[in-house]
């Protein structure tokens, strides 16, 4: 390739890192941590479901029972039981469903002629403790509304944050869609202009200085993860963009714009017909076979239709086993297992595979904790990529012969990116505390809204506060301290939250808790170590920074 | 099995490296390609075709960036 061709590639590598560098470092730090957002940390921030009893299915299947008989005729249409603890769950909750609304009054009905009505579907939830199954909460309504005011927690509020920066659909889930494809275009060009990548696999020169060592940290994290950040890009571009473009784009094409249509074509399951002879429904034995499918698979929730008829199904949310995607097992109301497939089993070809395969390569949860620990180290690697770019780009800037931009420009460059990325690795951790708070000192009814308050203002207070200081490297020690003092902070907070359970718990079989709080402990102190060392190391080189030259010049 | 896999997998990346560079040794290439495989295939075994592939890629990335960059840690604070 022609040195003028790389030397275009390698500006525009520059620049995209340097447009996107800031957002793509709090999508990827906060992806990494995202990836032991369920159950773990779901598990961490709710001690009452850390240790529950094995569920007991013949319970549900009276409790489906007893209060189908509680319920108008036409909401058994579809009943869903979902799980405690599973998934985002903290209580068992059963759902029965009238997809098509509650029933049309007779002198509102359409002539004949005319389109007929379709009410919205309506729904009634009924929430049971996961320890005694009695009755907690029931909840009636439209289904939309319902979902809309459910309730969460830390966990479903970080991993929403990775998904969509919590700015909804279309603007968050477009943004992250184009973060990722930016991604993709980094690592094509950065491939390019890397000539001798090759030879460059093993070098790492951290001693001689700093902008060496940080260029071959850049180069060695953005090789060996090369695979692993090209599958994290497309598959995070294909999930932020597949709601916002693909979706309405395929459904123009094929579906004259019904969204629904085309989703329910590749995704819904099918419904019985009703035959009106009464047979009651074995949710306990299907629920039972499922649990024994594969060995380590997980059953989320389980959807009946026809319930209460010959003809009834039971579809049943499976996890785990050898399959990477998720899937469906159905049986029939004898609890005969029928068979199992993928959510988009029915596309022809290789495309169902794929399109089944984005969410579990993404996030890493397809062959238990082992791949989830993998996951995770590699997603701070991939934030510490557009870290290392951009303190490249800012080292080689200021210490060009001719610099491009004012050493003020650089300084305010070099401010954003610590209350940016400082910030957002203090709010996250922030997290864990502020839930605790939230949840048990302040007593909440939903921690999920409240907990918006400590994480943003903390990155806002961070991010102006950058701007503030008189030294921004002095400030990103400070915040590397404090990011310490917060790891170190979980274990003791937890064994306050939990107190003598935690042992029972840990007795119980129930480890990734107290694993969640050694990891942070033990991040926290190599923290504080590692910076004590790198700050010895950095005084006795003479690395020029923004604060030395803007000193130097006296400006 | 999956530590095996690991163990294989480490050894194979030490068979790369020469002089803090990727070797060009045939004599290198040819264990480092077959202990891949063998990797490979344990994680294959382990975890299903599909899954170990991808369990392969994702530890093969980790372990590079941690055998490039250990020495560094050993270092740090020795200058």
């Amino acid at each position: 390739m022609k040195s003028k061709t790389i030397k275009k590639l390698y500006t525009l590598h520059s620049w995209v890192g340097v447009i996107t560098g800031i957002l793509l470092f709090v999508i990827a730090f906060t992806g990494a941590v995202s990836v032991f957002g369920r159950p773990e940390i779901k598990l961490w921030a709710n001690p009452e479901i850390r240790a529950l009893a094995p569920v007991d299915t013949v319970k549900i299947e009276q409790l489906i029972e007893e209060y189908s008989t509680k319920v108008p005729e036409h909401y058994k249409e579809e009943i869903i039981v979902f799980l405690p603890g599973v998934r985002s769950s903290t209580g068992l909750f059963i759902m029965f469903e009238s997809h098509h609304g509650d029933p049309i009054p007779e002198d509102l009905k359409v002539a004949e002629g005319e389109a007929p009505k379709r009410n919205p579907a309506v729904a009634t939830i009924f929430e049971f403790d996961p320890n005694t199954y009695e009755l907690v909460k029931e909840k009636s309504g439209l289904v939309s509304e319902l979902f809309a005011n459910s309730q969460y927690d830390m966990s479903e509020f970080i991993v929403g944050f990775h998904a969509d920066l919590h700015m909804g659909r279309p603007i968050g889930l477009l943004t992250t869609g184009v973060l990722g494809l930016t991604m993709m275009l980094s690592i094509v060009t950065g491939i390019f202009i890397h000539r001798k990548i090759l030879g460059q696999f093993f070098t790492f020169r951290p001693r001689k200085n700093n902008s060496l060592m940080l260029n071959d940290g850049h180069k060695a994290i953005g090789m060996w993860g090369l695979l692993f950040n090209s599958v994290i890009a497309f598959t995070g571009a294909f999930l932020g963009l597949a709601i916002v473009v693909l979706v309405p784009a395929a459904a123009f094409v094929s579906f004259g714009g019904d969204q629904d249509k085309l989703i329910e074509t590749f995704t819904a399951v099918q419904e019985p017909v009703i035959q009106n002879i009464a047979q009651s429904t074995s949710v306990s034995a299907a629920f039972e076979h499922a649990f024994k499918l594969e060995e380590g698979t997980t059953v989320d929730r389980m959807t009946i239709m026809g319930y209460g008829d010959k003809s009834a199904m039971m579809y049943l949310s499976v996890r785990g086993g050898e399959s990477v995607a998720a899937q469906t097992a159905v049986y029939n109301a004898d609890a005969e297992f029928q068979n199992i497939f993928s959510n988009f089993a029915r596309l022809d070809g290789y495309t169902g595979a794929i399109l089944d395969v984005m969410f579990p390569l993404h996030f890493g949860n397809f062959g238990g904790i082992f791949v989830k620990l993998i996951w995770a180290i590699l997603g701070l690697g991939t934030a510490l990529l557009p870290l290392t770019g951009l303190m490249l780009w800012m080292e080689r800037g200021v210490n060009a012969a001719n610099p491009r931009y004012s050493m003020r420009t650089y300084q305010r460059f070099n401010r954003l990116i610590v209350g940016g990325c400082g910030g957002i690795v203090i709010a996250t951790i922030l997290l864990f505390p502020s839930n605790v708070f939230l949840k048990y000192v302040i007593v909440v009814d939903n921690v999920g809204p409240a907990i918006w308050w400590p994480f943003f203002g903390s990155w806002l207070a961070i991010l102006l506060g950058a701007f503030i200081v008189k030294c921004e490297k002095k400030f990103a020690r400070q915040l590397v301290v404090a990011t310490s003092i917060l790891l170190m902070a979980v274990l003791p907070i937890d064994l306050v939250e939990s107190g003598k359970e935690m042992v029972a718990n840990f007795a119980y079989g129930h480890q990734v808790s107290l694993g969640i709080d050694i990891a942070c402990l033990l991040m926290g102190v190599y923290l504080l170590k590692a910076l004590k060392k790198y700050s010895v190391n950095t005084e006795k080189q003479a690395a020029i920074s923004v604060n030395n030259v803007i000193a130097q010049e006296g400006v | 099995m999956t530590i095996l896999a690991i163990l294989l997998s480490i050894v194979a990346i030490y068979f790369l490296e020469e002089n803090n560079a990727l070797s060009s040794k045939l004599t290198s290439w040819l264990p480092a390609i077959f202990l891949f495989a063998g990797s490979i295939v344990l994680f294959c075994l382990d975890y299903g075709v599909m899954r170990g592939i991808f369990v392969f890629i994702g530890l093969l990335s980790l372990l590079g960036t941690i055998v490039t960059l250990l020495p560094y840690r050993f270092s740090l604070g020795k200058t």
